[in-house]
C-alpha cells in the first residue's frame, strides 16, 4: 500500500491534535487507497483522524488515541461538474478556494465561508459543519449538499443522495457527516447544489447605541418584506478588529449591524434604502466594490484574526438580546464577540483564565433552554477541565446507538465528539 | 396478528371508541393513493396526543405488533399501507397547531395538520410567512407524512424540499420513548438526527410535533406560460434561463399528450397541437420581477416561442396554474386508470427522459403522457391503462420500472419527491450498491432492532 509514512515529509509531531502525536500519517493516493487503508486500520484495530488541511481539528475534545492521521489531500478530483444543472460532485480533498476558482469562470458560487478559507477542504468543512453569515440567505451547509460518498469501518465504500435537488431514496445517512466531526466514516466525496454569482452585492454597516436597540431593527427587518443575504451584529471589539483587518474605517459604537444584499442591482439598492430608514441606527456606512468584499472577508476570518479562545453559541435567534447581555455581564466586559444574528449563532473570544468560569456559568444560566455552548478553541489544559461540547440532551443517547451501528469499533476519531463519542 | 389482551390495552389506552377492528370499517384504510395494492392492517388506532402515541408503542412494543403510521394516506408509494398487518396508527386526531413563534420564523404543529393549512394559519395569524413546501397533494396531506418522504412540489428547484425546513421534533422511537431532535435553534452540536429520523418514511420514527422554517411571503410573483413548437426548443429555453443567473421558483413543463388531455377535460385554453407547454414562475422582490420576466420572455422569444401568456393579476395566475395542477384528473381522457410514476434526472436530461418513458410506454402499448417539475428534473410520466386484470397491472408496472431505471441511466434517481415505500423499494438496488444499502440497514437494525415501524417499506426483501 502506498502512502506508508516512510515519507520524511512527515514530521510526526506537526500533525499533533492537542498535544498527542499521531503514530502515522498516511496520504492515501487515491480512492481505492483511502478504502484500503479504512480496511486495513479496521484489522488492526487503529484509530483513523481524517485531515483536510487542519484548520478544524482543533475542536473538539483532546483525543484519546491517535493512530493514524489520514490525509485528503490526494483525493482532490472534480469528479463532476454540470453548470447547467447547478450541481458539482468534487472529492473531500479538494481546496475551497480552488473550487471557487473553478465556478466563477461560469459566473457560479458555492456559499461555503469556513475561516482559514483559503486552507480549507470540502472533507473538513462539512465534517465540521462550519457555516458562516450567509447561510441566512443560502441555507445551511446541510441544506446544500446533495449527495455523499464515505468510507466507513471495514472499508465499505458508500454512498448516500445523489446529484439532483430532490431524491427521497432511502435514508438521509448523509446529514449524520455533515457536522459529524469524521466520527462515523471518512468522508470521500460530497455533492453540492450552487448558485449563480448574483448581479449586485453591497451592504449596510449601521451603529447602534444598545442591544436593545439593536434587536428592535433586526425585528423591523424580519417583519419587511426585505431579503438579506447575511445580517451580523458586532460588538466593539469585534468591530476594531474587523476595521483594521478590512483596511476600511467603520465607525465604532458600542454595537454594529453588518447586513449583506445580494441580487438584482434594482432589488439590492431598494434594500439598501428601505433599510437605511427601517433600522433607526447612528451612523450608516454603504459598503461595496473592494471595501464590501474585504469586510466580509474580515467577517469570515474572524476566528482567524482574533486570539485567545473561542466559544460557540447557538440559540433561537430570538434570545439575541439575551445573549449578549448574559454573555457581557458573565465576562465582566473583559470580550469581544459578534453573531450571525440571521442564524442565532454567536461567537465570544475570551482570556483562557476566564474561560471555564465563563462556559459554566452561561450553561448554567440557560439550563434547560435551548442554549448551547461550545468551547471551540482552547489550549489543551484547559479542555481537558471541561466538557468542550456540554451536550446533554436525551437524543444523546440516540447519537451513541448511530455512532455504534456505523462505527462499531470505535475506529474513527474516538473520544473527541460529543458525549465522549 | 393482534391477540385479545392488546387489544384490550389498545382499547384503554386510547378508548374503545379509537379502536376500529371491523373489516368494514377497516376497509377504507386498505390502501393510499398507490391504489395497485392493498393490504388491511388487523386494527386501525387514532391517538389524540403524544402521551397515547407513547402507550400505543409500547403495547405493540410488548405484543411484537408492527405499527404502520398514517396522515392522509395520500402516499403515492404504498408507505402508508399496513403490509403486515398489524396496527395502523392514523393521525387524524391529531391536528392541533401548537405554536407560533413570530420572531423566530417557526412553526411547531401535531403530525395530522395538513401541510397547506399551516400556511394558512400563519396568515389567519396576521404573519406575512408561509410554509414554503408545496406537493401536490398539500390541501390534504399531512404535514407528517410529508416530512416522512421529504416531499417536493413545483417549487423545489428554488425553495428547496420538506427537509430544508425542518428545524426539529418530537418522536417516539421503536424503544418506546420519545425524544426531542432539533429544535428551534438553527445549529447544535452533535449528530444531525433530525434529518435521519424523520423523511425515514415512518420506519425509524413516528412524529408527534414537527418544528418547522417559515419564509417570507414573496412580496410578488410573474407567471409566464410559453408554448412551444418544439420539446427541445423549450428545453433550450430553460437551459438558457438557468444559464442566465435566473432561478425560477417553478418551472412546470407539460408535453403535447398532456396538453391535449388538460384542454379537452378542463378548457383551460391550450392550443391543442403545442408540443410543449412551459409555465414559469419567478418571486421575490417587487422591484426586479419584470426584469426578470421580461428577460425570460426574451430567451423564449430567442429559442422559437410560438406564444407567451404572462399573468397580469391573481386571477390570471390562478387559471395558467388550473392546467398544470389539474393534470393528475385530466389524464382520465386516455384510460380511467394509471400508475403515476416519480423520476428523477438531472434537469438537463430530462426531455431525453421524457421522450424516452413515452417510447417505453408504446412499447407496452400504454399511452404515457408526462408533467414534470421541469426546474429540479422532476418528471411524472402518468401510464395510462384500462384494465385490472392481473396482466395488465403486471405490464403496467413493468414499464414503471423501466422508465425508472432509464431515469437512473441518465444520472437521476427513482424518487424525485414520492419515496419508496412498497412500490419503489425493489428498485433501490438500482441506485443503491448493497453495500450503500447496508449501511442504511445497520442504522434501521440499531433503532428497530424488532423491525416494528412499517416493515416492509423501503428496503428490498
Amino acid at each position: 500500500m502506498s502512502g506508508v509514512s516512510i515519507d520524511r515529509r512527515f514530521r510526526l509531531e506537526s500533525y499533533a491534535v492537542d498535544g498527542v502525536i499521531p503514530k502515522m500519517v498516511l496520504a492515501p493516493e487515491d480512492l481505492d487507497d483511502a478504502i484500503e487503508l479504512v480496511s486495513v486500520a479496521s484489522r488492526e484495530g487503529l484509530s483513523i483522524t481524517p485531515r483536510g488541511s487542519g484548520t478544524k481539528l482543533h475542536i473538539g475534545a483532546p483525543p484519546k488515541r491517535l493512530d493514524i492521521v489520514l490525509l485528503t489531500e490526494h483525493l482532490n478530483e472534480i469528479v463532476d461538474y454540470e453548470p447547467e444543472d447547478l450541481t458539482i460532485t468534487v472529492q473531500a480533498g479538494v481546496r475551497l478556494a480552488e473550487l471557487d476558482k473553478l465556478l466563477r469562470k461560469h459566473g457560479q458560487m458555492l456559499p461555503l465561508e469556513p475561516p482559514y478559507y483559503d486552507l480549507a477542504t470540502v472533507g473538513g468543512t462539512v465534517a465540521s459543519n462550519y457555516n458562516g453569515p450567509r447561510r441566512m440567505g443560502y441555507g445551511a451547509i446541510r441544506d446544500l449538499v446533495l449527495g455523499m460518498k464515505a468510507v466507513y469501518s471495514g472499508g465499505i465504500l458508500a454512498k448516500n443522495g445523489g446529484k439532483v435537488v430532490k431524491n427521497t431514496a432511502g435514508y438521509d445517512l448523509k446529514k449524520l457527516h455533515i457536522g459529524g466531526f469524521g466520527t462515523l466514516g471518512l468522508i470521500t466525496e460530497v455533492s453540492f447544489r450552487l448558485y449563480p454569482i448574483p448581479e449586485d452585492d453591497r451592504s449596510l454597516y449601521v451603529t447602534f447605541k444598545s442591544m436593545k436597540e439593536v434587536k428592535r431593527a433586526i425585528d423591523r427587518l424580519n417583519r419587511s418584506p426585505l431579503l438579506p443575504t447575511a445580517v451580523e451584529v458586532l460588538d466593539k471589539g469585534v468591530q476594531g478588529k474587523l476595521s483594521s483587518f478590512s483596511r476600511v474605517e467603520l465607525p465604532s459604537a458600542d454595537f454594529a449591524m453588518l447586513i449583506r444584499f445580494e441580487g438584482l442591482r434594482v432589488d439590492t439598492e431598494r434594500e439598501m434604502m428601505d433599510s437605511k430608514d427601517m433600522l433607526m441606527g447612528g451612523k450608516v456606512e454603504v459598503l461595496d466594490g473592494g471595501e464590501h468584499e474585504r469586510v466580509w472577508t474580515g467577517i469570515r476570518e474572524m476566528q482567524r484574526i482574533a486570539e485567545g479562545c473561542i466559544v460557540k453559541l447557538s440559540y433561537p435567534p430570538s434570545l439575541i438580546l439575551e445573549a449578549f447581555k448574559t454573555v457581557r455581564e458573565f465576562a465582566e466586559g473583559k470580550v469581544e464577540s459578534y453573531s450571525h444574528a440571521g442564524s442565532g449563532v454567536q461567537y465570544v473570544f475570551v482570556d483562557e483564565e476566564e474561560l471555564v468560569k465563563f462556559v459554566l456559568r452561561l450553561r448554567n444560566e440557560f439550563d434547560g433552554r435551548e442554549f448551547y455552548c461550545v468551547v471551540e478553541r482552547a489550549p489543551t489544559d484547559v479542555k481537558k477541565e471541561i466538557d468542550v461540547w456540554g451536550y446533554e440532551r436525551k437524543d444523546l443517547k440516540l447519537m451513541r446507538i448511530v455512532k455504534k451501528a456505523l462505527d462499531p469499533m470505535g475506529l474513527f476519531n474516538p473520544g473527541r465528539f460529543v458525549g465522549g463519542i | 396478528m393482534v391477540p385479545k389482551e392488546a387489544l384490550l390495552e389498545l382499547e384503554r389506552a386510547v378508548g374503545e371508541r379509537w379502536v376500529l377492528k371491523d373489516p368494514i370499517q377497516l376497509i377504507s384504510y386498505e390502501s393510499d393513493a398507490l391504489s395497485l395494492t392493498r393490504s388491511t392492517p388487523d386494527v386501525v388506532v387514532l391517538p389524540k396526543d403524544e402521551d397515547e402515541v407513547i402507550e400505543v408503542v409500547k403495547i405493540c412494543r410488548k405484543y411484537g405488533i408492527p405499527i404502520t403510521p398514517r396522515g392522509s394516506g395520500t402516499a403515492l408509494s404504498g408507505s402508508a399501507i399496513a403490509v403486515k398487518g398489524g396496527v395502523l396508527l392514523v393521525f387524524s386526531r391529531m391536528n392541533r397547531f401548537i405554536e407560533l413563534d413570530e420572531e423566530n420564523g417557526v412553526a411547531v404543529v401535531e403530525p395530522g395538520v395538513l401541510t397547506k393549512e399551516v400556511s394558512d394559519i400563519a396568515k389567519m395569524r396576521g404573519l406575512n410567512m408561509y410554509f414554503a413546501p408545496d406537493p401536490a397533494s398539500y390541501e390534504v396531506s399531512t404535514i407528517a407524512g410529508n416530512i416522512a418522504h421529504n416531499a417536493g412540489g413545483p417549487h423545489c428547484l428554488k425553495h428547496g424540499v420538506v427537509s430544508n425546513y425542518l428545524l426539529g421534533a418530537r418522536v417516539v422511537l421503536p424503544d418506546g420513548e420519545v425524544y426531542e431532535v432539533g429544535g428551534k435553534a438553527l445549529e447544535r452540536p452533535g449528530y444531525d438526527l433530525t434529518g435521519l429520523l424523520l423523511s425515514s418514511e415512518g420506519t425509524l420514527a413516528i412524529i408527534t410535533s414537527a418544528t418547522l422554517k417559515l419564509s417570507k411571503v414573496p412580496e410578488g410573483t410573474r407567471t409566464i406560460m410559453a408554448i412551444f413548437d418544439r420539446m427541445d426548443d423549450a428545453a433550450q429555453a430553460v437551459s438558457d434561463i438557468i444559464a442566465s443567473g435566473i432561478i425560477p421558483s417553478a418551472l412546470e413543463f407539460m408535453d403535447h399528450l398532456t396538453i391535449k388531455a388538460v384542454e379537452e377535460k378542463l378548457k383551460v385554453g391550450y392550443p391543442l397541437d403545442a408540443e410543449a407547454i412551459l409555465l414559469i414562475e419567478v418571486d421575490g422582490l417587487k422591484d426586479g420581477l419584470d426584469v426578470l420576466a421580461d428577460r425570460i420572455v426574451e430567451i423564449c422569444k430567442r429559442n422559437g416561442v410560438r406564444e407567451i401568456k404572462r399573468a397580469r393579476s391573481e386571477e390570471e395566475r390562478e387559471l395558467l396554474w388550473r392546467g398544470r395542477r389539474g393534470i393528475a384528473g385530466a389524464v382520465g381522457y386516455y384510460a380511467p386508470y394509471y400508475l403515476l410514476e416519480d423520476g428523477v434526472v438531472p434537469r438537463t436530461k430530462l426531455v431525453e427522459a421524457m421522450k424516452k418513458a413515452r417510447e417505453i410506454g408504446e412499447k407496452y402499448g400504454f399511452i404515457v403522457p408526462n408533467g414534470c417539475h421541469l426546474g429540479d428534473g422532476n418528471l411524472h410520466p402518468y401510464i395510462m391503462f384500462k384494465d385490472l386484470d392481473e396482466e395488465t397491472k403486471r405490464r403496467v408496472m413493468e414499464a414503471g420500472d423501466e422508465i425508472l431505471k432509464a431515469c437512473v441511466e441518465l444520472g437521476g434517481s427513482v424518487s424525485g419527491e414520492h419515496g419508496i415505500g412498497i412500490s419503489k423499494k425493489e428498485l433501490l438496488p438500482v441506485i443503491y450498491s448493497k453495500d450503500d444499502i447496508e449501511v442504511m440497514k445497520r442504522v434501521k437494525r440499531a433503532l428497530d432492532p424488532d423491525g416494528l415501524f412499517n416493515p416492509g417499506k423501503i428496503f428490498p426483501d
